[in-house]
């Protein structure tokens, strides 16, 4: 579930205009194809070192695998990436704030107002991130159906005709960023100890990973019907735009407030979930007793980043579907695979029982 | 904490919610905005920009005295400003506004013919960029200037912006003078590389019942007739009533439609088809280098009209017969207006490069030629499926 709800926010608002930029009316395809692959290829070698090395997180193993000295930098540099990946989460979101509502509001109040929440649902502790996302998913999920139902009338099929105009090598250009996202199942490295039945979660991992391909697809496919690829592709934020496309008579329409809030619910907890892992790795990486004391010093830094790294949206834009992109795929695949690698060359594992990488929340 | 009881932590987060919501910076009061429902843009021969609005007062202040009573006829302002861009137009009303303007529930913009010739590119961009800006917005261009559209009043609805909302979105497509377009649909046409888009066009009546004493209405009122019909981003031309109808057919499927089309075969015996659905399918066809489409139009509709016209069975076909060939004729029109104004807004072309996308390929960089080149065979089809209520027509006996 969690994994559902780090990919979809993200993903929602701008994939189908990135994707429709270069695959055109075939975007919807696009989602079905590598970047659930991707997904589940990282799910795969995770679930792999977590049978070499039980209860321990991929920092941890690291250190066993490669020595205490390149492991510790790997761990710093996942810390890094995490860091970067939740300041472009906080700018994302307040980002399509002022973008839709806020226009006069300053960034930084929302990117204040996000981390407040996000710090104390960690100092609350993994559970309380477990039940908030129990709570919001539904929520999530239900207005999303109802706003992929809402304009299906308006859709005009032949948008999306001909298939496949330009051969494949578009659709793999254009599933690079959205690979990217689906790549974030890698926050299971940290999370595989605490999960209570790791068998499962292979399993059920990949069944998420279906589903959010599907409902992406979906989700561009409806978009694309509806706008026509071009119109799609000079978008923001299609999926806002398709949202704000509903009317029926004068009853319902601006139903866009809605489903925003409950984004905006699903954000401020990929968020809160992000900052968790930053805080759990550091405490890993340094071998801290309690992230506590460096929540805040965390959170601020990361108000910093989001607040003051880029000075408009086209940088953000421009990061996220042409930096980001590179630098998630070392991190998400890469180096996974390298320590999966090794490991299996070396022949080294950890056994269940020793418990040294025993970690528990507090 | 834990020794205060649950409602009062209730309560303190519930009151500190309260400050996140008012909005901060952007707090807008309702009895402090402005709400533009109508845009008229306009480009004047001094080369400046002509913005007019129509702005409804949600809660009208001491200005309009007597509250509800006397303000039913007209309960908008017109503003009007000029300036070197859209935006300072604009702002040379905005000025005059003591209130915030609130761009979210605008309803229509009308572009006067000369605006729409300079650049309907940038009119769109603009509001599509604009965060309040709506995909749903009517764009509807006028043959005259906006700002003389903006000036008429409404006849039924209680003010203008309502009236021309309602006669696009709910009744035109009925009567088949006309079809709503909106904001979205239209950049769909402009930004594709396989067709053209069209919007609606307005014109003004002066309507003559209002001049009576016990009439009462404006002076001016306006009305949905015809079509702008675009080449690319140029304003190429303009469909009559009758185009327009041929444009209906070969483009919309209309469900729930009652458009007369009067059969004037013989004099004074003049009967009305009433066409209530149409179906249509383009069929493109590539013969080696020639490429050559086949229209197929089909309508059923109702004779409600006879005029004397024997509506038995066997004289039925005779009737489904005639009309196809008179329906026939108006799609032809439409398509060599098409072909006149080398502007594929029918769609030809879109349907090559979705079902032989091989074929566009090659014709890709010349496609408006190729469409003036190509052979269209229009097939119509009309059915009557009823006659009212009456099979027959009435019998009178005439008196020895």
């Amino acid at each position: 579930m969690i994994i559902f709800m780090t990919i979809l926010p993200t993903i929602i608002l701008f994939v189908p205009g990135i994707v429709a930029e270069k695959a055109k009316q075939s975007a919807w395809m696009v989602l079905l194809f590598i970047p659930p692959f991707l997904g589940a290829g990282v799910l795969l070698i995770l679930a792999q070192l977590e049978k070499r090395f039980p209860r321990h997180s991929l920092p941890q193993y690291a250190e066993v695998i490669l020595g205490k000295f390149i492991g510790k930098t790997i761990g710093i540099l996942y810390l890094l990436f995490f860091l970067l990946a939740n300041f472009l989460v906080i700018r994302e979101f307040s980002e399509f704030v002022t973008i839709t509502f806020f226009p006069h509001t300053p960034l930084l109040l929302f990117n204040i107002v996000i981390i407040i929440v996000a710090v104390y649902a960690t100092w609350e502790g993994l559970e309380v991130i477990a039940r908030m996302t129990q709570f919001l998913l539904p929520l999530f999920v239900v207005s999303l159906l109802i706003n992929l139902i809402l304009p299906l009338p308006e859709g005009k099929p032949g948008f999306l005709l001909p298939l496949l105009e330009d051969g494949l090598k578009p659709l793999l250009l254009a599933s690079v960023t959205p690979a990217a996202w689906f790549g974030e199942t890698i926050i299971l490295a940290l999370l595989f100890p605490f999960v209570n039945k790791p068998s499962e979660v292979k399993s059920k991992g990949i069944a998420v990973l279906i589903v959010i391909a599907l409902l992406m697809s979906a989700e561009t496919l409806i978009t694309i019907a509806v706008f026509g690829p071009e119109l799609t592709a000079s978008f923001f934020i299609p999926f806002w735009e398709l949202t704000r496309y509903i009317e029926y008579s004068s009853y319902v329409q601006r139903i866009e407030t809605l489903i925003t809030a409950f984004w905006v619910g699903s954000i401020m907890l990929k968020a809160t979930f992000f900052n968790y892992l930053i805080c759990l790795t550091t405490r890993q990486v340094f071998g801290l007793k309690s992230f506590k004391f460096i929540l805040i010093p965390l959170a601020l830094l990361q108000v910093f980043l989001a607040t003051f790294s880029f000075s408009t949206t086209l940088e953000l834009i421009e990061f996220l579907s042409k930096i980001l992109p590179p630098i998630a795929f070392i991190f998400e695949l890469g180096i996974p695979l390298i320590l999966l690698g090794t490991a299996l060359i070396r022949k080294q594992s950890v056994k269940a029982s020793s418990g040294t990488g025993r970690v528990e929340n507090e | 904490m834990n020794n205060r009881s649950p409602h009062a932590r209730l309560l303190s987060v519930l009151v500190s919610a309260s400050i996140f919501l008012t909005g901060c910076w952007d707090i807008k009061e309702m009895e402090q905005v402005a709400i533009i429902k109508t845009l008229g843009i306009d480009y004047l021969s001094s080369g400046e920009w002509q913005i007019s609005a129509r702005i409804l007062n949600p809660l009208p202040g001491k200005a309009e005295k007597g509250g509800m009573t006397s303000s039913s006829a007209s309960a908008d302002t017109l503003l009007k400003g000029t300036g070197r861009s859209m935006s300072d137009a604009i702002n040379d009303f905005s000025k005059r506004l003591p209130r915030i303007p609130f761009w979210g529930s605008l309803d229509n913009v009308i572009v006067g013919e000369k605006a729409a010739r300079n650049n309907i590119k940038d009119i769109v961009e603009v509001h599509l960029r604009h965060r309040e800006g709506r995909p749903r917005t009517n764009l509807i261009i006028t043959k005259g200037t906006a700002y003389e559209i903006l000036q008429t009043g409404p006849e039924i609805s209680n003010n203008l912006s309502k009236e021309i909302k309602n006669l696009a979105n709910l009744t035109i497509h009925r009567f088949g003078t006309s079809v709503g377009s909106n904001y979205a649909e239209f950049t769909q046409g402009l930004l594709s590389p396989d067709r053209d888009p069209v919007a609606t066009e307005i014109k003004i009546i002066e309507p003559e019942e209002t001049k009576f004493p016990d009439t009462s209405g404006p002076a001016k009122t306006v009305y949905l007739e015809g079509l702008a019909v675009f080449r690319g981003e140029q304003l190429a031309g303009w469909l009559d009533k009758e185009d327009t109808l041929g444009y209906i057919m070969a483009t919309k499927k209309l469900r729930r439609a009652e458009i007369p089309y009067p059969m004037d075969l013989t004099p004074g015996k003049d009967y009305a088809y009433l066409i209530g659905r149409t179906d249509n399918k383009i069929i493109p066809q590539v013969d080696g280098e020639k490429i050559s489409y086949t229209l197929n139009v089909k309508t059923t509709g109702v004779i409600v009209d006879s005029n004397g016209l024997p509506l038995t069975l066997e004289n039925i076909q005779e009737v489904e017969q005639q009309i196809s060939a008179k329906l026939l004729e108006v799609v032809l029109k439409t398509i060599k207006k098409s072909k006149e104004y080398n502007s594929d807004f029918l769609g030809f072309s879109m349907t090559l490069h979705r079902s032989k996308p091989e074929t566009w390929k090659k014709i890709k960089s010349r496609w408006r030629d190729s469409f003036q080149e190509a052979e269209i065979k229009v097939v119509v089809e009309a059915k009557v499926a009823q006659t009212g209520r009456h099979g027959e027509q009435f019998k009178i006996q005439k008196e020895q």
